[in-house]
């Protein structure tokens, strides 16, 4: 596998959020805008690529037996490292993100690659996988958000599209069903985006 | 197989250390920074600032009485919170010139409904537009609180976040009890008696003459007593008992305040259950 593909597979081909359908939570949880699922996905990706770097370096010294514990300190220990240069020198960025970061630590697409790529290939592919699913769930979560902005609150990337009308007392009013911001609307979205997602990678 | 995990727990512990050794001042500095940023939103300009800090409702709340070049006082800022948020704390600084007008207020921290709740942090809210530039004591109050239209006060809500609103007015009035506490001196011992003080504009004495004040207040209050009338303040005295538990301010009138809660309890419940 060329690796371009690599990174292509992260993408489409294994897709962590349509095709994985890994890391449920935070896609559920934060992409209530555009910008807060694009968030979470560079937060993600960020991590995701260290993360691996370092599993497939240290893969030959870790027993099998505990494994699973040893990717979890690597991992936890890299979100807080990246928490906290955040908060030190790039406050604005941790004010907007601060909430996801530390949900990353029980993300399990990033475990699940130190567990099915990083564990298994050298420090340089592990790199490019991190990075292909780092942008495919960016991707996804993004994709998911601005459906969920526009249809909920009438907005793209936080810029009205003035979808509004004026009630007899004179108040704005969104046409808009908030239903999508909330919740239910969460699963509405993410549900019909996997359908469309597998009928156009099919073809 | 523990060796090897161990040492790999103390390696990363280890290089968290040091990181942490590294942002710590920076993180300091940067939090020092977002708080001077608050102030300067929502306070005239001002040279220094003297913080006190109390807790109302169990609430830590900061109160910063800000000074000029000259040393006379240039406003308080609040830093409030409620926990009556739709999801979760929300957290605001509240700006206070020396004669009590609200300068501006700024939303630090919430976690409302995108679109609905969001909205108070807007420059130019309805919630901000109803008290920017007003002393409170001079709006329309509701047992001494200010309370949005719907709850018979006078602050436009937003528009389908009337919780959020809601929250929104307990902050601000939690920071108003703030401010008169540091800026006049006085111990606001009960939101009646806050009524009180208002609407005869007079500020509250100390010590012995207060309690006999607030009892005066306390029973004038009392007197017309319809069903309606008695169960708001009933569910105002259960709050008041709270306040108490978790105050170093106000702590007078505990037993009073106690008893008449007890007794009272299922009504003010009930209250609560309905909003």
């Amino acid at each position: 596998m060329s690796k371009f593909q690599l990174i292509l597979s992260g993408i489409v081909r294994n897709n962590p959020t349509f095709v994985l359908v890994l890391g449920m939570c935070p896609t559920l949880g934060t992409t209530t805008s555009a910008v807060n699922g694009m968030g979470m996905g560079l937060a993600t990706m960020a991590v995701l690529i260290l993360s691996n770097i370092v599993i497939s370096l240290i893969k030959n010294l870790i027993p099998d037996k505990v494994r699973i514990p040893a990717f979890i300190v690597v991992i936890a220990s890299f979100v807080t490292i990246i928490q906290m240069l955040m908060q030190a020198f790039v406050p604005v960025l941790y004010a907007a993100l601060g909430v996801f970061i530390p949900l990353i630590v029980v993300n399990c697409i990033i475990l699940g690659r130190a567990e099915a790529f990083a564990s298994k290939h050298g420090a340089f592919d592990a790199a490019l996988d991190g990075l292909g699913i780092g942008l495919g769930f960016t991707l996804s979560l993004t994709v998911i958000g601005a459906v969920r902005e526009v249809l909920g609150s009438g907005a793209i990337f936080g810029y009205p599209l003035h979808l509004t009308y004026l009630d007899a007392a004179g108040n704005e009013l969104s046409y808009m069903p908030l239903t999508f911001v909330l919740a239910p609307g969460a699963f509405i979205v993410l549900g019909y985006l996997m359908v469309l997602f597998n009928k156009l990678a099919k073809k | 197989m523990v060796a090897v995990l161990f040492t790999i727990t103390l390696i990363t512990s280890a290089g968290v250390g040091v990181v942490n050794r590294i942002t710590e001042e920076p993180i300091a500095r940067a939090k020092a920074a977002a708080v001077v940023e608050a102030l300067n939103k929502v306070l005239p300009p001002f040279e220094t600032t003297v913080t006190d800090s109390l807790t109302i409702d169990g609430l830590p709340i900061t109160v910063y009485t800000a000074t000029d070049a000259a040393g006379d006082v240039a406003g308080y800022a609040v830093q409030t919170a409620t926990k009556n948020g739709f999801s979760g704390m929300i957290r605001m600084m509240v700006g206070f010139a020396p004669d009590g007008e609200v300068v501006n207020i700024d939303v630090l921290e919430q976690n409302e409904t995108p679109g609905l709740g969001t909205k108070m942090a807007d420059e130019d809210n309805p919630l901000l537009g109803s008290i920017r530039g007003k002393r409170l004591e001079t709006m329309r109050l509701v047992d001494g609180r200010l309370a949005v239209v719907k709850d018979g006060g006078d602050v436009d809500a937003l528009t389908a976040a009337t919780i959020s609103s809601r929250a929104y007015c307990d902050a601000v009035n939690r920071a108003w009890m703030a401010y008169r506490s540091v800026a006049t001196g006085t111990v606001p011992t009960d939101v009646a008696s806050g009524a009180t003080d208002a609407a005869s504009g007079a500020t509250a004495a100390s010590g012995e003459n207060a309690d006999h004040a607030d009892e005066a207040s306390g029973a004038a209050n009392r007197t017309p007593d319809s069903v309606a009338d008695r169960r708001g303040r009933v569910g105002d005295r259960t709050d008041i008992r709270d306040r108490e538990a978790g105050s170093r301010i106000v702590n007078r009138n505990a037993r009073e305040a106690d008893g008449f809660a007890a007794d009272k309890e299922p009504g003010a419940r009930k209250g609560d259950g309905n909003e």
